[in-house]
């Protein structure tokens, strides 16, 4: 229980204000925090999830389309990667670990089917009226125009979710997160041409399930 | 080019990162293939579409309780593990726990070859098929199973080949068997030593049969 303790005390640190040591440890490089907080330092830690956690949840979000589950899920993230920072060696940045560790917590997660069946979708914001990719697609002579904004993501959102893990994973890599190739095949562990027919058969099945569309 | 080609090459010729003459020759496949190019403009199109999702945000303050959630997760994660689990994680050794059934596996593999090691190592016991022979070389000595009075016992006999190690002098080396004299050597009453191992066949007898 000492040790329990021990810990507890350690990880008090997130209820305090940040201090000057916290303001300074903000303006440092992830290699840096990474090193802190394998020394025992959990406010690196808690700002390298600061620094990440968004990102994080837009991807996991994107995957499950479930805000609770991407919640939990980023949450065991940082979780696996607080308890295995020891064994991380720097060879990927802090950012590529902790997201390919998300990713393969997301696709385990919903190969195992334990994935809320309904969606809970995020807003969208405002910002997307001026996006000149959804003025173009709305200027288009098609249904789309008469569909509302609301309606357009459910369907997206459910199209998505009928395609397989890992073609999925490599849409939203790709596709929405802005990915490249060679990155998501490092990620996921496989070659490049694998990432390159996946996301051609994802999107052919895609352009199937959104018909509508086009 | 391709067509099967050409479909894999539409992410690289969007972003520009096609060497000049590659990029030309899709171009010119686009141009002159029309299902390719419809494949292409509704790639695009998907891609625009799909791009929309960054779009999607949490409400404002989502993440305002998340550092909380966190620690309370990892104290109630931290609570569960057992004490081997706490015990490596405040000595560093955490990284060993991801390699526990390896080490496990060898410490088995170990064990075991150790104990076989150990069990080769010692000294024949009675009963085993070598001894060493008065001189220091080694013998092999067969001697048939005794037979004793319930030979006559109605029930069949299964008799497997016994090989027994003899303690007694009288042993024939290897080295020393002449190959035109007799091979087996009468030791004692009921002791026989032979040149060479050798296993006979079971034997199923049955002596007699009374009714």
């Amino acid at each position: 229980m000492k040790l329990l303790d021990q810990f507890r005390t350690n990880r008090a640190a997130p209820a305090r204000p940040a201090t000057e040591h916290t303001i300074e440890l903000q303006h440092e490089e992830d290699e840096a925090l990474v090193r802190r907080a394998q020394r025992g330092q959990t406010r690196a830690f808690d700002l390298l999830i600061e620094r990440y956690k968004e990102r994080l949840y837009a991807t996991v979000y994107h995957m499950t389309s479930n805000r609770e589950d991407a919640h939990d899920l980023v949450q065991d993230t940082f979780i696996k990667a607080y308890r295995s920072l020891g064994s991380f060696k720097g060879q990927s940045s802090f950012y590529t670990w902790v997201y390919r560790i998300a990713v393969n917590r997301t696709i385990n997660f919903l190969k195992r089917g334990k994935n809320r069946t309904h969606h809970s979708l995020d807003n969208v914001d405002d910002a997307i009226q001026t996006d000149p990719d959804f003025v173009e697609l709305m200027s288009q002579d098609t249904p789309r125009r008469e569909t509302g904004l609301h309606e357009q993501q459910q369907r997206m959102n459910a199209a998505l979710q009928k395609l397989s893990d890992n073609h999925r994973a490599v849409v939203v890599l790709h596709d929405v997160q802005g990915m490249t190739h060679a990155d998501i095949a490092k990620m996921m562990k496989c070659s490049e041409g694998t990432v390159r027919s996946r996301l051609f058969y994802a999107r052919q099945q895609l352009q199937g399930l959104l018909s509508e569309y086009w | 080019m391709k067509c099967y080609r050409v479909q894999q090459l539409y992410d690289d010729l969007a972003s520009g990162r096609l060497p000049e003459p590659l990029s030309r020759d899709v171009r010119q496949h686009l141009a002159d293939c029309t299902d390719c190019r419809v494949q292409h403009q509704r790639t695009g199109r998907l891609q625009r579409l799909l791009a929309l999702k960054r779009h999607e945000q949490p409400p404002a303050g989502y993440f305002d309780n998340f550092l909380t959630e966190f620690n309370a997760r990892l104290d109630a994660d931290l609570r569960r593990a057992g004490f081997w689990r706490r015990l490596f994680a405040a000595a560093d050794l955490e990284p060993l726990l991801s390699w526990r059934y390896g080490l496990a596996t060898a410490g088995c593999l170990i064990g075991a070859l150790g104990l076989l090691w150990v069990g080769l190592g010692q000294s024949p016991a009675p009963g085993s098929a070598t001894a060493p022979a008065a001189g220091g070389e080694s013998m092999i000595v067969f001697a048939p199973a005794p037979r004793g009075a319930d030979d006559d016992l109605i029930a069949p006999r299964f008799e497997l080949p016994l090989i027994y190690a003899t303690d007694v002098e009288p042993t024939i080396s290897s080295a020393r068997v002449n190959p035109s004299g007799p091979v087996v050597q009468q030791v004692g009453a009921t002791r026989y030593v032979l040149d060479r191992i050798s296993v006979t066949p079971a034997r199923y007898d049955v002596s007699s049969v009374d009714f």
